[in-house]
């Protein structure tokens, strides 16, 4: 009977000895996932997918070179700003334990900004002649995002930083195609410039937990985020002599996914 | 054997009648063929013949039947009045029976289809005695379309009329738009009409109609172009839309009256020495107009007033006084077009009768009248000269850039439909419209002082130098860095 006490006392120890093993282990591997990003029952995070809007209105007339007082797109396109789509991928290469991510990062968009070419003569019947400038912006930054605010404290907000080299394609073109200027110069080409972004993520997943769950087990999508950024992108041409100034200082908003 | 009940000894009685009765029901069905000579078949190619007889197939300045099937006869095909040449196959060569071919829309080889109360089938040649094998006949395209359109049918031969005779009712005689799929069917007949041994069918698609413009056209302008506005069309024969351009893009100067020369040449104008004839621009002296300053040497003056260009020979002689550059002398710009007639053929004018069908009527006869489908509007068919094309455009289009145009020229600008078999429709209405320089964005953009452009990854263009071709390697360089890292990880 004592032997079977002593057992049983031997056999507590033992259980809470592998208690105690077990959750240091799981404190160990809980700090493990945290340097891999992966947040304990939720799959591995290591890249970011952000679909993006923005009012894009090229800075072309404030171009030094430009006429003082000339203002061509204004002139042809009007004041309003029209809208910029595009697409950026993200790689969160380095994760920093209680602070958050650092990775490079590349986009690319598209605006066209279309008005009608008017009769030099101003007559009429009015010109129906188009003409379109169309930008593609592209860049490559580094993205800087601090979500220790999310994963520590539970406050949905995940803001960031983005610096690095900004490029876009254009093409003026009107109805017969592709603008030649008057020597002969074809309105096609590309300019280089620095970008950067401040902003700001919220993490739609505190809205429905449970759904954010699901959607990460079933798609490993980890977080969904709304974000708004100022988005400065100063294409005035790195080593350029002669660039089309197409950047724009401007606010953007979207939809990111976190996987 | 006892028979149980009544009921079972009638069915019995009614399957053992129906037996009996099967073989003769599908012998009714397909009568023997009777002995005699067969056509067995196509020797080769079937070609496709102007009146002349020569090729129609050939890849020469107009050839037929601009890109569409050997065995479709469109509008083009009937106008010309081309022939089809057969090479047939023949068996059994009996000079007691006479090679019969007949088109229609069943089997014409039965004589019930050839009996005149209910043919569905008319002779397209008159029969033919054949006395070789292959034997080649020739058939006129005109005679197989001569009554595809008409209610009943005529069972003795009558010829179409030929080209020649500027009677082209077989070929306008199509009221609705869309293909007809017939048969020439070739047979050998006794003197009673029975077709004897094999027959040989020829299957052809007919469509010699294209679709009306639903609705009117107008014409936009821009800098060396017009932009011309097209209603949609609900016709699903259409399958795009030609544009046509009085004057052809390129042809501004061709002087659209012949000149006459009679003082020297007893009325034929000769060119001078150089082998041209010279056209000599008054214009800018006459009125005064500064925006001839810019006229080149030898070519006519371009403004929007009247510019006579006389032209004259190598000595001076007046040949004939023409017009302005755009063939339009008219001071307000456009005048009517002699090339470019609306409705094809003439102006026609569409009513609607008590049910609501549409009734076509032209020169005051009433045309036709459609009950449902893609019903004609109105205008005859008509081959317009290939050389006034000035624009294509897909049946979605609604705008049809013309490029090319000259500023300050007035066009005439129709539209016309197209369709599967190469028809081109009845042209829509005419307006008139002259290109004028514009004010594109980068027009305003060089003339403010920018200077960018040239082209992307262009070494030599402008705002391109060396150094922004090394940023965007060193910017490919880092995305390829970061690629190969990751793989590595």
């Amino acid at each position: 009977m004592r032997s079977a006490k002593s057992a049983w006392i031997g056999v507590g120890v033992i259980g809470l000895a592998m208690s105690a093993f077990a959750r240091e282990a799981r404190a160990d591997q809980s700090e493990m996932l945290e340097t891999r990003g992966q947040q304990k029952g939720r799959s591995a995070q290591n890249f970011e997918i952000e679909a993006r809007a923005a009012l894009y209105q090229p800075l072309i007339d404030s171009d030094p070179s430009l006429t003082p007082g000339a203002t061509p797109y204004k002139d042809s396109f009007g004041s309003s700003a029209r809208v910029e789509l595009a697409l950026e991928f993200d790689w969160q290469a380095l994760r920093i334990p209680h602070f958050g991510t650092i990775g490079p990062g590349v986009s690319i968009g598209y605006t066209s900004i279309s008005g009608n070419a008017p009769r030099v003569d101003g007559g009429l019947p009015k010109s129906e002649e188009t003409t379109t400038l169309e930008i593609l912006p592209l860049y490559a930054v580094g993205v800087m995002r601090v979500d220790a605010l999310m994963r520590d404290l539970r406050v949905p907000l995940v803001p960031y930083a983005k610096a690095g080299l900004g490029m876009a394609l254009w093409r003026a073109s009107n109805t017969a195609g592709t603008s030649v200027s008057p020597g002969g110069t074809v309105g096609r080409g590309h300019t280089f410039g620095p970008q950067f972004a401040l902003g700001v993520q919220f993490a739609l997943g505190v809205l429905d937990p449970h759904a954010a769950q699901q959607l990460d087990e079933s798609t490993g999508i980890n977080n969904t985020y709304l974000f708004g950024e100022l988005m400065l992108s100063e294409l005035t041409g790195i080593g350029q002599d002669h660039p089309l100034y197409v950047g724009t200082n401007t606010f953007a908003f979207g939809l990111a996914f976190e996987f | 054997m006892r028979v149980r009940s009544p009921l079972v000894f009638v069915i019995a009685l009614l399957a053992a009648w129906a037996l009996a009765l099967a073989p003769r029901v599908a012998r009714a069905q397909t009568p023997p063929v009777l002995s005699g000579p067969s056509v067995s078949g196509i020797a080769g190619v079937v070609s496709r013949l102007e009146p002349n007889g020569s090729s129609a197939d050939s890849t020469g300045a107009d050839p037929h039947p601009n890109g569409v099937l050997v065995n479709a006869i469109n509008f083009e095909d009937c106008e010309s009045d081309l022939i089809y040449s057969f090479p047939l196959l023949i068996s059994s060569l009996n000079s007691g029976y006479n090679l019969n071919i007949w088109a229609g829309t069943a089997d014409c080889s039965q004589l019930t289809n050839r009996q005149a109360a209910t043919a569905v089938c008319w002779p397209v040649k008159v029969p033919v005695q054949a006395n070789a094998n292959p034997y080649t006949v020739d058939v006129r395209m005109r005679d197989i379309v001569s009554q595809i359109f008409q209610a009943t049918h005529t069972v003795t031969y009558v010829a179409a009329p030929t080209k020649a005779s500027g009677n082209d009712a077989v070929c306008q005689a199509q009221s609705t738009t869309g293909a007809t799929n017939i048969q020439v069917y070739f047979f050998f007949a006794d003197a009673a009409g029975n077709a004897v041994g094999n027959n040989q069918p020829y299957p052809v698609t007919v469509d010699m109609r294209a679709g009306d413009v639903q609705g009117s056209i107008s014409v936009g302008v821009g800098e060396t172009l017009l932009i011309v506005n097209v209603p949609p069309t609900t016709d699903t024969d259409t399958q795009g839309w030609n544009v046509y351009c009085d004057p052809p893009p390129g042809k501004e100067s061709v002087v659209s009256t012949i000149p006459v020369d009679a003082a020297t040449n007893g009325g034929v104008c000769v060119p001078d020495s150089a082998g041209t004839v010279v056209t000599t621009s008054t214009d800018a002296e006459a009125d005064g107009d500064a925006s001839d300053a810019g006229d080149e040497s030898g070519v006519a003056a371009v403004d929007s007033g009247p510019a006579p260009v006389v032209l004259d020979d190598a000595g001076g002689n007046v040949c004939g006084v023409s017009v302005n550059d755009a063939g339009i002398p008219s001071p307000g710009g456009c005048s009517t077009s002699s090339v470019l007639v609306p409705g094809g053929g003439g102006l026609v004018t569409t009513t609607v009768d008590e049910a609501g069908n549409e009734i076509v009527e032209e020169g005051g006869a009433s045309v036709f009248s459609e009950e449902g489908g893609a019903a004609i509007q109105g205008g005859t068919m008509k081959i317009l000269p290939s050389g006034y094309l000035c624009g294509t455009g897909s049946v979605s289009s609604t705008q049809i850039n013309v490029l090319g145009l000259k500023n300050g020229v007035y066009y005439n600008v129709a539209v016309a439909a197209t369709d599967a078999l190469g028809n081109v429709g009845p042209l829509s209405n005419v307006p008139c419209g002259e290109p004028v320089p514009v004010n594109d964005f980068w027009k305003l953009y060089y003339e403010a002082g920018g200077r960018a452009g040239g082209a992307f990854c262009s070494a030599e263009g402008v705002g391109t130098p060396a150094g922004s071709g090394a940023v965007g390697a060193l910017m490919v360089a880092s995305m390829v860095a970061i690629a190969r890292r990751r793989r590595r990880k």
